[in-house]
């Protein structure tokens, strides 16, 4: 109504409310520790640049279940169920292949629905679809401590209980993300250092900046799943592709570690395999 | 076959059938016969998903747990590797399976013999719940349904669901489509129909026909679209209902 909108004070007469964001952290209670510290020029967790947390997996989490698993990457714990291909509820429309639905679960908060589709899509690209025509697989994702890197540990968690389940799949999707500052990259980064950066001001500042999460298949050499945000440069994002493909052929190693234990449970119990 | 054509030149790539007079693709040579049968992994080795097993070609299929992708077959599941030689076809079936008790992965298919418990009838159709693909349990049941049209596979016309099927009877039958809604089955082979049924009185039914079940105990008989199975419990049965009929016919002629 009134010609003066640009007044951020004038809130009973603007229209957008939203541009009147209030501050949820006081930035001198909570000061922007730096990425990298510069007294012994490691992170602020005490680790290299180029180094990753550590991981641990586990299947067979849940009894009763088709599939499960629950893998920790530093402090992000997240826990898979797979429900094995059931009929489809009538609402859906018809397919003649498979369709997989993913629900995920964040505690104390909730996932973006851009990040489901993106696990969703990725998982429909893992997944022989063609084996189970007309049916509904189901995947429950349970984020128990987002830490940092949740898409690529709902990944790893989501391929290590397809491996579990039995379900027929191309290869053992792997996921990773990546953190780019401007001047170095930092793999697997915690959440405390995702807050830390400010995307929207690197791109002010014109050094660039962003965050990388790939999901790959390490012997199909194949990626399921890509997604960035911030600004790179062409060279600078091929060599980020190619350092994430290394952390996540090291993520491959330790699952395909702990699978091959499973195996040796297999055979104890069954020696007929051994002919 | 491929011993034979030897001694043929090798660098034709196509083979001329004389009665079509169309090319048919030559089938590879392979001086190794060792490498025909067998792949280079040693059968019992453990594989992940995705891992490369071996060559796909005409001697090498992929079986359960293994899928064919471009000219290599690779491993879809957590298992051991086993292989199974076919020696007259020339073929080795490659396959993967678990060790422990789990039962693998299956769901309906085009193609495959199900086992299924009728819900409801009509005229024109009855509904199915799947609940085993082949011998394997299925964790949640399936929906299907039986056409009229394929419950024999002589004289569709005449066929009718109310003297093939009954209300909560155990079905064997073949999926042969898939329509909007359900899995569509067929029973037109002889060893497909009704397994096991109930009858009023509360007792399983025993087949005495090719069409009919019969109550052990009250004697009421019911048409049935019986599958040619020969089960233990009911051999015994028959044997007794044959002396007795035997024996009725032997009064009558005496009383003749």
């Amino acid at each position: 109504m009134s010609g003066d909108k640009d007044s951020p004070m004038d809130v009973g007469q603007s229209d957008d409310f939203e541009r009147l964001k209030g501050q949820t952290k006081s930035e001198s209670l909570f000061p922007k520790p730096p990425l990298l510290n510069p007294k012994n020029n490691k992170r602020q967790d005490g680790r290299g640049p180029k180094d990753v947390r550590p991981i641990y997996v586990q299947t067979g989490v849940r009894d009763g279940a088709k599939g499960s698993s629950y893998v920790e990457m530093g402090t992000t714990k997240v826990l898979c169920i797979v429900s094995g291909p059931k009929d489809l509820p009538k609402k859906m429309d018809f397919s003649s292949t498979g369709i997989i639905s993913v629900d995920v679960q964040l505690v104390g908060g909730k996932m973006s629905e851009k990040d489901v589709i993106l696990i969703k899509e990725c998982m429909e690209a893992v997944v022989i679809l063609e084996k189970f025509p007309k049916c509904l697989l189901e995947i429950f994702l349970t984020i128990m401590e987002d830490g940092g890197s949740s898409i690529a540990a709902s990944i790893c968690a989501a391929g290590l209980a397809l491996v579990d389940s039995g379900v027929p799949i191309y290869d053992t999707p792997v996921g990773s993300t990546l953190l780019y500052d401007g001047k170095e990259f930092y793999l697997d980064p915690s959440k405390s250092e995702l807050d830390s950066v400010d995307l929207t001001d690197s791109e002010k500042n014109d050094t660039g900046g962003g965050i990388v999460t790939m999901g790959y298949l390490p012997t199909r050499e194949q990626i399921c799943l890509f997604t960035m945000e911030g600004k790179m440069d062409a060279e600078v994002l091929a060599s980020a592709m190619d350092s994430l493909t290394n952390v996540n052929l090291k993520v491959f190693a330790v699952i395909r570690h702990h699978s091959m234990e499973l195996m040796k449970g297999f055979k104890e119990t069954k020696p007929k395999v051994n002919k | 076959m491929p011993k034979d054509s030897q001694s043929t030149t090798e660098e034709e790539e196509y083979e001329y059938d004389p009665e079509e007079g169309v090319p048919v693709p030559k089938r590879l040579l392979y001086s190794d016969d060792k490498q025909k049968f067998k792949p280079k992994i040693a059968t019992g080795t453990p594989c992940m998903p995705g891992q490369r097993i071996c060559i796909a070609n005409e001697y090498f299929e992929a079986g359960e747990g293994a899928y064919e992708f471009g000219d290599s077959i690779y491993a879809s599941t957590l298992g051991f590797l086993q292989t199974e030689e076919f020696a007259e076809q020339e073929l080795t079936v490659v396959s993967i399976k678990r060790g422990d008790g789990k039962p693998p992965f299956t769901a309906p298919y085009v193609g495959a013999v199900v086992t299924c418990i009728v819900l409801s009838r009509t005229q024109k159709l009855c509904r199915c719940l799947i609940t085993h693909v082949g011998s394997i349990k299925l964790d949640d049941v399936v929906k299907g349904i039986i056409r009229r049209e394929y419950i024999h596979e002589k004289h569709r016309d005449l066929s009718e669901v109310e003297t093939s099927f009954g209300v909560g009877d155990t079905v064997l039958a073949r999926i042969v489509g898939i329509s909007d809604g359900d899995f569509i089955m067929a029973t037109g082979e002889d060893s497909l129909g009704v397994a096991t049924a109930i009858s009023s009185a509360g007792y399983y039914m025993v087949p005495v026909g090719w069409t009919r079940m019969e109550c052990p105990k009250t004697k009421e008989t019911l048409p049935k679209k019986v599958a040619k199975i020969v089960q233990d419990k009911n051999v015994e049965y028959w044997h007794q209902r044959n002396l007795n009929s035997k024996k009725e016919s032997d009064a009558k002629t005496e009383k003749a």
